[in-house]
């Protein structure tokens, strides 16, 4: 029953719960979280490894920080602006790093491969076709790291969490406006990018 | 509403940001405008080729590995039993007894540094040591009483010759 009650409890009462030394609200909390706050790691920073550990990371700010933890702010609010800023920071180290970028590892082709394996069960699509999959996600997910680091930020949360502008502003810290701003020109900067992108794979399998 | 303002707007309009009225209107000028309307799909599209990027799912031991990092981070503390109360005390309150246990350390350690001459506030110049100072009072001699066995050696130290 117990559990139960565990698994319905809001994130912020499971945070008041953590914050009164209740590791297992705190276990909740992360599984409840993990996918979400990798995925949106993973789509900024576009590496796999990297978003894992990142996402570690996130946590583990979140429970050093549980004391900073105010019960008025919505808790996804909260650890998306902690896996925001740990994105920004990463992002800073990696900009030199970028400079040499090699080709994804193969576990990470494999990666995006076995996804489409997955969504096309039964089909059985060829080796070549799951590494063209493979390829144009790869695409795609360049052209997104080439947007500015704030342009990105704006278009992920809203394209992939589904976010509001006011939840996105206050992730970001910036205001309406420019949330509003920084989505469109991510739109416009990757309208180009994605059109020759299409063209090229016209007649891929998706 | 004129081509102009419905492009500015059609991002927000795609994100459904704008007020009901505003998003029955420029959905009404789109129904006539090519223009804008071959615009939005070119939004539209763009969008559709994001959702190409699939979800990846956390590897099963992430939680695990998270009770780990967590479990060292506890290990690191010499009192384990402060956990709690560093846990949930602000941290510049966390913070206040270090830095004074620190300044208190530290105005010990100059004070001390200090009296031994090891530091000077006059550069290289030391100051004396107890011992030199007590040796430099020895030098500030008192008369010494006559027909003492002092009293002729200094005559005889401050003897000039009978070349006079």
């Amino acid at each position: 029953m117990n559990d139960l009650l565990d698994e319905t409890a809001s994130n912020e009462n499971l945070m008041a719960r953590f914050g009164r030394g209740d590791s297992r609200a705190f276990e909740i909390l992360v599984r409840r979280h993990q996918r979400s706050v990798l995925n949106f790691i993973y789509r900024f920073i576009g590496d796999r490894i990297e978003a894992e550990d990142l996402a570690q990371e996130v946590f583990l700010k979140a429970w050093q920080s549980a004391a900073a933890y105010k019960p008025t702010a919505k808790f996804t609010t909260w650890i998306y602006r902690i896996a925001a800023n740990l994105c920004i920071n990463k992002q800073k180290y990696n900009r030199i790093r970028r400079l040499f970028m090699v080709s994804p590892s193969r576990k990470e082709e494999e990666a995006l491969g076995d996804e489409f394996y997955a969504d096309h069960a039964g089909k059985s699509p060829s080796p070549e076709d799951l590494l063209l999959v493979a390829e144009r996600r790869r695409q795609i997910l360049n052209a997104i790291q080439q947007l500015p680091a704030n342009q990105r930020m704006a278009l992920v949360l809203k394209r992939y969490d589904d976010l509001s502008y006011k939840e996105i502003s206050k992730i970001m810290d910036l205001s309406v406006s420019a949330v509003d701003s920084l989505v469109v020109r991510a739109k416009r900067n990757l309208r180009g990018k994605l059109v020759s992108l299409e063209k090229k794979s016209q007649g891929f399998p998706r | 509403m004129n081509c102009r303002n419905v492009k500015k707007k059609l991002s927000a309009y795609q994100d459904r940001e704008l007020s009901p009225d505003k998003q029955a209107g420029i959905k009404s000028h789109l129904q006539g405008c090519p223009e804008c309307s071959a615009l939005y799909a070119e939004f539209r599209h763009t969008w559709d080729v994001l959702g190409e990027v699939p979800e990846i799912a956390p590897a099963p031991a992430f939680y695990p590995a998270l009770k780990r990092k967590i479990a060292g981070l506890n290990d690191r503390r010499f009192f384990p039993g402060l956990r709690q109360v560093f846990q949930f005390l602000p941290t510049p309150l966390a913070t206040a007894p270090l830095v004074l246990a620190g300044l208190v350390i530290g105005a010990y350690a100059g004070n001390f540094f200090f009296q031994e001459g090891l530091i000077s506030l006059r550069g290289h110049q030391p100051r004396y040591s107890q011992l030199d100072v007590s040796l430099a009072a020895i030098r500030t001699f008192d008369p010494i009483p006559p027909g003492t066995l002092a009293h002729g050696y200094v005559r005889m130290a401050s003897y000039r010759g009978s070349t006079r």
